[in-house]
């Protein structure tokens, strides 16, 4: 352990306007605990400089302050001019987290006690340590031979990235999509209408023009093994490749909603593009049977706008879990609300009724409370599921990416970008127009124009004396980043992969795991100083 | 930390919660405690025994909405050894009540007020 003593540091400025807080007795309480060397108060660290730090050079610095100082860039300045490494410095927002937190007649100084000791076990505890940057492998492999695989593959190459497509070689078609096959709503027109078979081989055609993009024979790939910097996979002829990132390409279908007289969402194009008035009440219930991808929440906003402003008709939109993280879908929603399209969130409670086509739709508001009722809409929409075709669904759990119950990639999560998986490096070109290559294009290029993936600062380190090989955290791991070490019989962590949650450390039954600078002595400690 | 309350949440969904409620005017209840962890998954049996052993009243532990993680289930495998920990702990005679989990999106600052009020009412921490 590094016995370096910490150096804490109070901005005062106008966080708390007209505080009263006794900072000498602050100073006192701190300097009795074993941690703190120094307690410093500065009036407006935003603005003054930072050379008032230089006596305390060679000590570890925990810095209270409000946002402003990390958006101004204080703490990196302080870091540069310290020659501090990462583990010595630490920082937390006194105001959101401490003082907004807490009434006005609340003792403050007690509180600001506990949280620097508790903050300060933790950096006290914390061992220095150099960033290190791993860069991704090279190689892109697209997975799929549908249209968007095609259309993947030609906007990587034509940006001189080389490609190679895996193809699955079973022609597994979307049955037809509007804007696959048809345009966006509001560019319709029926003389562009061509057969998606007929697309797709037009399309393969000019993929292969290019020089960058080598198809590989489908069904060729054997197995694969997870490297930190990718992916090998091994294929039948025996060629053993390395692939940094990995696209998996599924294409869409849509159950027949036929027998029950609700629209799905290509039905309900269809009548758009046959120029069919959709007028009256048009109800479009989301996240019934599995939740709605972010992608198509995006469609039925556009619809959804589309036939307001055409037919100036009810709209009413009902979701449970939808999610605006496509770009352009948050302004689109707004531009809805604008519009006068009613949203409702409902709870779990939503019951459907279906006598003979005409539906009853029932259930909850989540922010209001109330119960709603729709009866007898004229039209009812319910986008359908949403499925891998079964050989992409192989390779998906081949990669050991999560699917949802129908096997769609990726559970919604608010804090992951749609094409991205649980597995960093693989990501998900989704059936659904040019927006989704577009978002795709551009994760997959932050990835290879990355000057090396940092390590996580919370990377688990595996003690290999009492690691007894129970594969534990094989298993829980989310992003699938411990893999084992059968020669030496301990796990390993593939530190691009780990995001650093600490699943593994809490799991371990034999406490060999423990997170690097998160310990779990030091968290029993910060808790304990909260006393 | 006689008669207080930790609540331990996560620097996603619990902290932007967190914010959310007092960005909308409510405060905590002085005695309360607060402690940040990367994601509610690192909890584990010994970090609330030890925690309950030093005499703190109650644990709160706040996470991120369920299928909202950011990695992933550690929000979910939290739920479960928590509710692990409580069983032991009624076992053991202490009451299941001292400790609980729930989970909140990062604009449910008003439940998430409401639902630290009940656990502190529950305990016995005013």
């Amino acid at each position: 352990m590094n016995d370096k003593k910490i150096v804490a540091v109070l901005c005062d400025h106008g966080c708390r306007n007209g505080s009263k807080i006794k900072y000498d007795e602050l100073k006192t309480n701190l300097k009795k605990s074993e941690v703190i060397e120094d307690f410093l108060l500065v009036n407006k660290a935003c603005d003054s400089g930072v050379e008032f730090l230089d006596a305390y050079k060679g000590r570890k610095i925990l810095f209270g302050g409000c946002s402003l100082l990390e958006e101004r860039g204080i703490y990196s300045k302080i870091k540069e001019r310290l020659g501090l490494k990462n583990g010595e410095f630490r920082s937390f927002d006194v105001k959101a987290d401490l003082y907004d937190l807490y009434p006005d007649k609340v003792n403050l100084e007690e509180l600001l006690v506990c949280k620097i000791l508790s903050m300060g076990t933790l950096l006290y505890h914390a061992e220095p340590y150099e960033e290190e940057r791993i860069k991704p492998a090279e190689g892109i492999l697209v997975y799929g031979d549908g249209i968007t695989a095609l259309r993947t593959a030609r906007a990587l190459a034509e940006e001189d990235i080389s490609v190679e497509v895996l193809e699955t070689g079973e022609q597994f078609l979307s049955p037809g999509l509007f804007s696959q096959h048809f345009g966006r709503p509001d560019q319709r027109g029926l003389s562009s209408v061509v057969s998606a078979d007929e697309r797709r081989k037009s399309e393969r055609n000019r993929v292969a023009g290019f020089k960058n993009v080598r198809f590989l024979p489908s069904d060729a790939f054997l197995s694969f093994e997870t490297v930190e910097d990718g992916f090998v996979f091994t294929f039948k002829s025996g060629e053993k490749r390395k692939f940094g990132t990995v696209v998996i390409a599924p294409e869409r279908e849509e159950e027949q909603s036929r027998e029950t007289g609700a629209l799905n969402l290509t039905d309900l194009y269809g009548k758009i593009v046959c120029g069919e008035p959709l007028k009256g009440e048009v109800v479009f219930l989301l996240d019934y049977a599995a939740d709605t991808s972010p992608e198509v929440f995006k469609d039925v906003l556009l619809a959804g706008k589309y036939i307001k402003r055409r037919f100036a008709s009810e709209v009413r939109i009902l979701m449970k879990n939808a999610k605006v993280s496509v770009s352009g879908a948050q302004e689109l929603y707004d531009e809805c609300r604008e519009q006068g399209i009613i949203f409702f969130k409902y709870l779990e409670d939503l019951t459907l009724k279906n006598n003979y086509g005409d539906f009853e739709i029932e259930g909850t508001d989540l922010y209001t409370g109330d119960k709603f009722l729709i009866k007898e809409p004229d039209i009812l929409v319910i986008p359908g599921r949403s499925i891998l075709s079964p050989r992409s669904k192989n390779f998906a759990e081949a990669l050991e990416l999560l699917t949802i119950s129908d096997r769609y990639p990726q559970p919604d999560s608010l804090w992951r970008l749609p094409n991205e998986t649980n597995r960093p490096g693989v990501f998900v070109a989704y059936p659904t127009g040019d927006n989704s290559i577009a978002s795709l294009l551009f994760s997959v290029r932050a990835r290879l124009s990355t000057a090396g993936i940092a390590v996580n600062e919370h990377i688990p380190v595996v003690d290999e004396d009492k690691c007894v090989y129970c594969l534990t955290c094989v298993r829980v791991c989310p992003f699938k980043a411990m893999t084992t070490d059968s020669e030496s019989r301990v796990a390993k962590v593939l530190r691009t992969v780990c995001q650093g949650c600490g699943s593994c450390a809490a799991e371990c039954p034999a406490e060999a795991i423990q997170l690097r600078n998160l310990t779990g002595e030091s968290l029993y400690q910060g808790i304990r100083a909260l006393g | 930390m006689e008669e207080s309350l930790l609540i331990i949440y996560c620097s996603e969904g619990g902290r932007k919660a967190l914010q959310k409620m007092s960005s909308e005017g409510f405060r905590l209840p002085s005695g309360v405690c607060t402690f940040e962890l990367p994601c509610t998954g690192r909890i584990n049996d010994v970090m609330l025994m030890e925690t309950l052993q030093n005499g703190v009243r109650g644990i709160f532990v706040a996470g991120c909405r369920e299928e909202n993680c950011k990695y992933l289930d550690g929000n979910k495998r939290a739920l479960r050894r928590i509710k692990r920990i409580k069983k032991l702990l009624s076992d053991a005679g202490i009451e299941g009540k001292h400790i609980e989990m729930q989970t909140f999106g990062p604009d449910e600052g008003k439940r998430l007020y409401s639902a630290i009020n009940d656990f502190a009412g529950k305990v016995g921490v005013s």
